[in-house]
């Protein structure tokens, strides 16, 4: 004999997506010879069909409000660029052959915001004023489908434009200001005593992103992740030119993992999304493979 | 309105149109407000929050990714307004939840009559009140099925939880719900119950 538990189990389901013949007999018998199972079943019954009734209609006063409100917003609304897919789709169809990550960044033209406004460029590499002199680098970030999460506040969120029909869901958000605002500097050339990391890279490159606020970056492929991960397919990546080498990072939600490649031999591969992301980090402060 | 003319009307909203938004509203204002009444209890409340929640939608809607339909993402904001404003009242502290919930359910009393339920809108006052006793997360997975009538699927998406998670909460939600309907004597039983046997009883 199966407990109580079992059967006010089906009972809760019968109300919800109905059980099986199986089930539907079990249930039955057990009610002829449990009157408490059975008060149990009429209470749940009562109870559901009571909710399910009980509906109020709305007042006039809400979607007035709604759309008062939304009138009086001033703040002009993030927007989103929208990658191009058809590009993104082939690259991504190279990357199963090993190579294309940074392809996948040239591709894609992309501008990442975090909190305080500041913004990470992706620009096609071709286009990157590199610094011969210098082991300079330059960094570009792609990201599909990633949204970022600024502040972590409501006043991030993003609106879309769609620049391309077909890019309807390859969406990045930025902030107005970003959204207007003139490509960021090209790296400073200034000479690196010490083999550059890819978190100096980052660094210069970025402006926002050092030592200190480590946690934004984190908290920035966090959004990321967060949304994107969610809703399905994402990848963050980026790639870093070092003289006449590419280091590049991805992140695979649907293999859970973390990829850095230098040029085309894996140099270290992770697993568990967030806490690879977190590694890589680490793993950055390292210095570059010579 | 279709899915087909919901992501129509998202276009046009994320082109700039902000007027057609109230179409998003129409549709959609009634789940939301009886969502934000079951979990706050109060119509003025539930009038903040549906508002706060369709302004949310406004400013998210680029977020919105068609993965899961538009009523649900707009009920899982609601739902995440509700338990936040449930928190800035002091009336949820998640830190004190366990996730499940183990304390002893008093089986129905044996003199409950189930012809005997009281008129309609007793039953219906004696239910948001109880409602208003459950543990706001249950509440919360109750009220997305009863009242919006998400699938568990769809409760899934919108609390970002397993379906089977999903369908016991909402199992426990009525055990509890019952029993304090049956137990305070509101319209279930008429003197409260000091049963408290649980699985594993007697068959009658």
């Amino acid at each position: 004999m199966r407990d109580h538990e079992y059967y006010q189990a089906l009972m809760s389901r019968l109300l919800d997506e109905g059980l099986t013949a199986k089930e539907e007999r079990e249930l039955k018998e057990h009610l002829r010879s449990c009157p408490e199972c059975a008060k149990l079943f009429s209470a749940f019954s009562n109870l559901t069909v009571s909710l399910r009734e009980d509906m109020a209609e709305p007042p006039a006063a809400l979607s007035r409000g709604v759309m008062d409100r939304i009138a009086a917003d001033k703040e002009e609304r993030p927007r989103v660029i929208h990658v191009q897919r058809p590009e993104l789709e082939r690259e991504r169809s190279k990357r199963r052959s090993k190579r294309g990550w940074t392809g996948l960044a040239a591709a894609a033209c992309l501008v990442l915001v975090i909190g305080g406004g500041a913004f990470w460029f992706l620009r096609d590499k071709k286009t990157l004023p590199l610094d011969d002199a210098a082991p300079e680098a330059a960094m570009m970030r792609a990201a599909e489908n990633a949204a970022v999460a600024g502040t972590g506040e409501e006043e991030d969120v993003p609106e879309a434009i769609s620049a391309e029909g077909d890019a309807a869901d390859a969406a990045m958000p930025m902030t107005a200001e970003a959204a207007m605002a003139t490509p960021a500097p090209s790296p400073t050339a200034t000479p690196a005593p010490e083999p550059l990391t890819v978190m100096d890279v980052a660094r210069r490159d970025v402006g926002t992103i050092s030592v200190d606020n480590i946690p934004a970056f984190t908290a920035l492929l966090e959004g990321g992740q967060v949304i994107g991960g969610a809703q399905g397919d994402w990848e963050f990546l980026f790639s870093v030119t070092y003289g006449d080498r590419e280091i590049s990072f991805a992140t695979d939600e649907n293999e859970k993992r973390l990829v850095w490649w230098d040029g085309n031999t894996p140099v270290t591969a992770a697993h568990g999304s967030l806490e690879s992301l977190r590694n890589m980090i680490e793993l950055s402060e390292a210095p570059l493979p010579q | 309105m279709t899915r087909e003319e919901e992501r129509a009307v998202i276009e046009r909203v994320l082109s700039g149109d902000n007027q057609a938004f109230e179409a998003l509203v129409k549709a959609n204002e009634k789940g939301v407000y009886n969502l934000a009444l079951r979990m706050l209890g109060s119509a003025e409340d539930a009038l903040d929050a549906s508002q706060e929640a369709f302004f949310k939608a406004y400013k998210a809607l680029g977020n919105f990714r068609g993965d899961s339909k538009f009523s649900v993402w707009l009920y899982r904001l609601t739902s995440n307004v509700c338990l936040d404003m449930l928190r800035k009242a002091g009336r949820y502290d998640e830190t004190s939840l366990t996730g499940e919930d183990e304390e002893d359910l008093p089986l129905p009393d044996s003199r409950f009559d189930p012809q005997a339920a009281l008129e309609r809108g007793e039953v219906r006052r004696a239910v948001r009140e109880g409602l208003e006793r459950l543990d706001p997360i249950f509440r919360q997975a109750l009220v997305l099925r009863d009242v919006s009538g998400l699938t568990y699927d769809e409760i899934g998406q919108a609390l970002d939880l397993e379906a089977g998670t999903v369908k016991s909460r909402i199992f426990r939600a009525r055990r509890k719900l019952a029993a304090y309907l049956m137990a305070d004597g509101n319209i279930f039983a008429p003197e409260p119950s000091k049963n408290e046997t649980k699985g594993g009883g007697e068959d009658a």
